[in-house]
Parts: structure tokens; C-alpha cells; sequence
């Protein structure tokens, strides 16, 4: 699928135009598979376009290429949140503390059980895995050979988009549970 | 910062607003900047009993929790106070009440710190914001996965018919065998458990079917691809069509209606 004839650079040209169109159409995250496939390039070819639409984007300031869920997506960025906002209710996932500490436990446990989620927070946890379950940020990976089979729990790629993770190695590491008071883990979020 | 009933006036701190013990206790520990020891939990027992208390008329549903905390709170309190056992007995036997409530509040402590890491990732995220994916799309995703596999699922299930016998299969008929759709879902089931997973489409029919087994048997593929209980791939055009497990990770491995349970 390799054009002889046309010089590395043009094809790139054209090729971080059709690109941006994909992308924009897309709207959800493409992998790197997919995109090479869709646009009949070689992943080489592929990684300069999107390091070069990165650059475009970032000259225009509007856009920006989020890598996110193993693929590639097109989002506003951060500064026109307020406008965006004005113009569409923007989908939020405002979780409780307690469906957030669940979803923190199943993040970095998985796959975990109920009683096991519970045996780490010392609280029924039911409602907050319903809910979770019904917002598809958690889902339903298989279950334990254990007595009673239970149902194990992991995270979604639903859940990798919202905090905007590439994969769940991207989790924000955990400081060790018996580090001291200071507050170093919460300090160490990524803002990128 | 005295202790007690009182204590738990001026800060105003109700019960409900904690979920669990463990919650509550992080709480009264990190309030007065301790670390958690053996010796915070001594420190905090009191106030942690005074809100127990102040938590009256008991929601036992709710209380439950708190109170085996307590009661664990109890414990050690009296185990300083009786003289120290014998440091040669039982140096085995790990039933140490505080040890094991330290490593619980240690690691909730943990939780709850990545569920703050998660917040702030939320919230920055929640400011890129990508366009709507629009309805075509997932309709596309679902024909993605679905409509390709299915024609040439089509194919190759014009061909199997193509050379079963033409009448029904005798065997049927007279034994009235009626192959339920449930039924051939389990069969495939069972089959895919002792092939390991995986299975020709081809070798969901033998030779010999009847075109009834072959039409109740490929419904009931639909219906599993449907659930996904299974994926069918293909490597080439033409190729042999693969059936693969795609339920729970445990796999068509208990019974054989595991794979064809309950949604």
C-alpha cells in the first residue's frame, strides 16, 4: 500500500490532513491498528502524521490529540472548558466518596470481588458497585474459583477515557501503604 | 483535645457523615495528626466510643460495622491494662487485635488516597472534552464486530446445508428428538469446553446432520455471538472460521449452561 513516486514529505501532508478528518469523525479513540488500516499507511508513516497534527494542533490551540483508552482522540483542550460548556451540558461523572473509593479499590485490585472490596473499606459497598456498574466505568471480568464463584470486578475502557488513561499502567502510582502523613501522593498528580 | 462525649460536641462531626469504621477513625487519627500506630488507636478509642454512643437509637444494619471496630478497640484497651502474657507463649499465634487494625487503616488509607488521585485526574480530564459519537457509530461498532463474521458465517452455512441430506434426518424424526435452541447452545458450549476454547465452525455440524440440527445449531451460534458469549474469526478470505470462547475468562469450564446463562 506504499506509493513509490511521492516524496515522504507530501504523503505526510496529506496524510496529517485525511488524519484530522478521521479523527473528527471518530470522535472516540482510534487505535494505531485501526488508524494505519483506515488510511492505508505503514505505522511508521502513521507516528510522523500524528506527532506533526500534534504540532498543527498545538500552533492553533484549539485541539488537542489525546492519547487515551490504547487510542487516539481528538478533545478540546483544557482552557475553553467554560465555552464548551456553555454550549452542551458536558457529560460528567460526578461519583460519591464512597463510589469513588470503590472505584479506586477495583483500579488498583483487579480483579477484585464484593467481600474483597468491602473487607478493604470495612463498609458494605454494594450500592456504590451498582453504581458504577450502571455509569460502565467498572464491569463484570469473570469470576473466582472460589467457593460461591463470585463475581470479579475491573475497570472499563469507559473508566480509562473519563480519567483520561491511556492503559492501567497509567494509574497514578500508589504511595506504599505505610509511607507517613505527608500528603507527597496527592502532589504527585499528573497534570499533563 | 479531650476525650469523650463531649468531644464530639464542639466539632460537630455527625456519625452519618461517615460510611464505615474504618472512615471514622482515619478521620479522628488524621485530625490530630498522628500516625497510625497501635498507640494512635489507644488515643482515639475514646472519641471513636463517644460517637458509637452519640449514634443511639442503634440502626443495627449501620452499627454493626462500628461496633465490632469497637469492640476490637476494647480489646486492646484491656490488653494494656492486664498484665503482659508470658513472652514465650505462643509467639506463633498472630491474634493481635491492633496489629491487624494498623494494616486495615494503613491500606484503606491507601485507597483513599488514590480515590483523591482519581478525583484530580477526573477533573482535569473532565475539561478536554472529545465530540458526541454519533449514533452511526455505534451502530458501525456493533456492524464491526458483527456484520463481516456474519456473512460469511452465511457463506459457510449455505454450504454445510448445500450437502446435508435432503430430508430431515431420520434419526430425528423417529425418535422425535426436539433440538431446542437452548439446547444446541449448551452442545456448543460443551463442545468449545473440550476443545479448549476454540473450534471449527465446521465441526459444529458432523456429518450427517440434518437440516434441522444445522438450522437450530447455527440459530443458536447467532444467539451466542449475539451475547458474546463467543467470536467468530476468520483469518483469511475463504479461510477456516474459527468459534472462540469470548464469555467469562473461567471459560465454558462448569456445567454447561455457564455459557449460556442468564442475560
Amino acid at each position: 500500500m506504499t506509493e513509490a513516486g511521492t516524496g515522504p514529505g507530501e504523503r505526510v501532508g496529506d496524510l496529517v490532513a485525511a488524519l484530522e478528518a478521521v479523527l473528527f469523525v471518530a470522535a472516540v479513540p482510534l487505535s494505531e491498528e485501526r488508524l494505519a488500516e483506515i488510511l492505508e499507511v505503514q505505522p511508521p508513516l502513521l507516528e510522523a502524521a500524528l506527532v506533526q497534527l500534534q504540532d498543527r494542533l498545538d500552533a492553533t490551540r484549539a485541539l488537542e490529540l489525546r492519547k487515551v483508552a490504547g487510542g487516539w482522540q481528538l478533545v478540546t483542550r483544557p482552557e475553553h472548558a467554560g465555552v464548551v460548556a456553555r454550549l452542551a451540558a458536558v457529560r460528567r461523572v460526578n461519583l460519591s466518596g464512597p463510589a469513588l473509593e470503590v472505584l479506586a479499590v477495583v483500579a488498583y485490585r483487579q480483579p477484585v470481588t464484593r467481600v474483597e472490596i468491602e473487607a478493604i473499606r470495612g463498609v458494605n459497598s454494594e450500592r456504590s458497585i451498582r453504581t458504577l456498574l450502571e455509569y460502565g466505568l467498572i464491569v463484570e471480568v469473570g469470576r473466582k474459583e472460589a467457593p460461591g464463584r463470585p463475581i470479579l470486578y475491573g475497570t472499563s475502557e469507559r473508566f480509562l477515557e473519563t480519567f483520561g488513561l491511556d492503559d492501567l499502567s497509567d494509574l497514578p502510582p500508589l504511595a506504599a501503604a505505610g509511607e507517613g502523613d505527608d500528603d507527597g501522593a496527592v502532589a504527585a498528580v499528573d497534570r499533563g | 483535645m479531650d476525650a469523650g462525649p463531649q468531644a464530639a460536641g464542639p466539632h460537630l462531626i455527625r456519625l452519618e457523615n461517615f460510611e464505615g469504621p474504618l472512615e471514622l477513625l482515619l478521620h479522628l487519627i488524621e485530625e490530630r495528626e498522628l500516625e497510625i500506630t497501635e498507640v494512635s488507636l489507644l488515643e482515639v478509642t475514646d472519641q471513636y466510643l463517644a460517637f458509637i454512643e452519640a449514634m443511639r437509637p442503634f440502626d443495627l444494619d449501620a452499627a454493626s460495622e462500628f461496633l465490632v471496630i469497637a469492640s476490637r478497640l476494647l480489646d486492646m484497651k484491656a490488653r494494656t491494662l492486664l498484665p503482659p502474657p508470658r513472652p514465650e507463649a505462643d509467639p506463633e499465634e498472630d491474634d493481635d487485635p491492633g496489629a491487624e487494625l494498623v494494616r486495615r487503616l494503613l491500606e484503606y488509607r491507601q485507597i483513599r488516597r488514590a480515590a483523591e488521585l482519581l478525583r484530580a485526574r477526573g477533573e482535569l480530564e473532565e475539561l478536554r472534552v472529545p465530540r458526541t459519537p454519533a449514533e452511526w457509530q455505534e451502530l458501525a461498532q456493533q456492524l464491526e464486530i458483527e456484520a463481516p463474521a456474519l456473512t460469511e458465517l452465511l457463506a459457510a452455512m449455505e454450504r454445510i446445508l448445500a450437502q446435508a441430506p435432503e430430508a430431515d434426518d431420520p434419526e430425528l424424526q423417529v425418535a422425535t428428538e426436539r433440538l431446542t435452541v437452548a439446547e444446541a447452545m449448551r452442545q456448543i458450549v460443551w463442545g468449545l469446553r473440550e476443545r479448549g476454547g476454540r473450534a471449527r465452525f465446521e465441526s459444529l455440524f458432523p456429518p450427517g446432520s440434518g437440516r434441522l440440527r444445522i438450522v437450530v445449531t447455527f440459530l443458536a451460534l447467532l444467539e451466542l455471538l449475539r451475547r458474546r458469549r463467543v467470536s467468530v474469526e476468520q483469518a483469511e478470505p475463504f479461510g477456516p472460521i474459527e468459534i472462540t470462547w469470548a464469555g467469562p475468562a473461567a471459560g465454558p469450564g462448569r456445567g454447561g449452561g455457564g455459557g449460556t446463562g442468564d442475560d
